[in-house]
């Protein structure tokens, strides 16, 4: 433990904030550092708690129970503020659920862009082999875009 | 059975005065406190700005995360005002609220021990405004680390780091002082930067 981390623990000490783990590290600093050990003594000796003493005649002409009254006036005239709709811990988990629908909705959008959303008007769909058949001879389907039966039919006619 | 700050702000939260009322009676004179001792400014001034943190409490109780400490989230509030405050006198060129009014005016005119606190009250109000927040917050309002890190919006890593930099600073201070006593206009001149 170098000095600088020593004295950082020796105030966290001081205000009992410091773990047993880096407590027992800076003991063993301070058994065998003079500079710090001066240090901790000023520390635990530090004059901040005189002011302590006095506070009683600093704040002798506060009237809290006037500012109370005031205060509670007041806050009968104020509005308060909504709460908020996404509460931190909830955020994360909800934002990753948004992200993903977004996800899903753009792939399905992009596959429905990318395809067209259904034949064109003069292209009729067949739903069996016949039909398909029976479309080829009328010559009204799309040859770019055979579904499977008009596909099997085209072959069975080729053949 | 007494209830917690937490559960208080809570209920202010949804609107309950009563609840909010109990929760100001607790804390508005740590505020007051706190809000004194950090700006120096006359009592009247602090009491206002006393009331306008808890004001601010009540409009924004429904937005407290019952997960943190009201105590904390009170003194956010208080030290952000603190510094707006500051901010604002800046802007104006006004001369600082804190040119250490409660040595002369309030304390009582006697002896050594007074002198002797006026340069204590003199060294804290030299210190940025983060270390002296952090600083008062933990000697004179015995916040925890934890809260002190909720009232700063900082680490507590970087609480502890505040309050060793803070005590140190003040132990130079406080020499300096000894050795250069101050004359009385230039006590409580407090430090401008905010580290």
């Amino acid at each position: 433990m170098r000095c600088s981390q020593a004295q950082e623990c020796v105030s966290a000490r001081f205000d009992g904030e410091l773990d047993s783990r880096r407590a027992a590290a800076l003991q063993r600093h301070l058994e065998r550092c003079a500079a710090c050990r001066r240090y901790s003594d000023e520390i635990a000796a530090f004059p901040l708690d005189e002011l302590e003493h006095d506070a009683a005649d600093v704040f002798a002409r506060a009237d809290s129970v006037t500012g109370l009254s005031r205060l509670m006036a007041r806050v009968a005239q104020a509005p308060q503020v909504r709460p908020a709709v996404l509460r931190r811990w909830w955020g994360p988990p909800i934002a990753a659920a948004l992200g993903a629908a977004a996800c899903v909705a753009g792939f399905v959008v992009g596959a429905r862009v990318a395809a067209p959303a259904s034949l064109p008007a003069s292209v009729e769909t067949v739903a069996n082999r016949d039909d398909a058949i029976e479309l080829l001879a009328r010559q009204t389907v799309d040859l770019e875009r055979p579904d499977e039966f008009l596909l099997a039919a085209l072959i069975e006619t080729e053949g | 059975m007494t209830r917690s700050d937490e559960e208080l702000l809570a209920s202010a939260g949804r609107g309950d005065q009563a609840a909010f009322a109990l929760l100001a009676q607790r804390h508005y004179e740590p505020i007051l406190r706190f809000v004194r001792r950090f700006l120096g400014a006359d009592l009247a001034a602090c009491e206002d700005l006393a009331q306008e943190t808890l004001l601010r409490a009540w409009r924004y109780a429904p937005r407290f995360e019952p997960r943190g400490s009201a105590r904390g989230w009170l003194f956010q509030i208080a030290t952000n005002a603190c510094l707006n405050q500051r901010r604002a006198m800046r802007l104006r060129g006004a001369a600082p609220l804190d040119a250490d009014p409660l040595s002369t005016a309030d304390a009582p005119a006697a002896a050594e021990s007074h002198e002797r606190h006026q340069r204590i009250r003199s060294a804290v109000a030299r210190l940025p405004e983060s270390q002296r927040a952090a600083i008062l917050l933990r000697h004179f309002e015995e916040l925890t680390y934890a809260q002190i890190a909720e009232a700063l919006e900082v680490s507590p890593a970087a609480v502890e780091s505040l309050l060793h930099r803070a005590r140190s600073r003040l132990r130079e201070l406080l020499q300096e002082i000894a050795e250069n006593p101050p004359t009385p206009e230039g006590l409580g001149r407090p430090a401008c930067s905010s580290g």
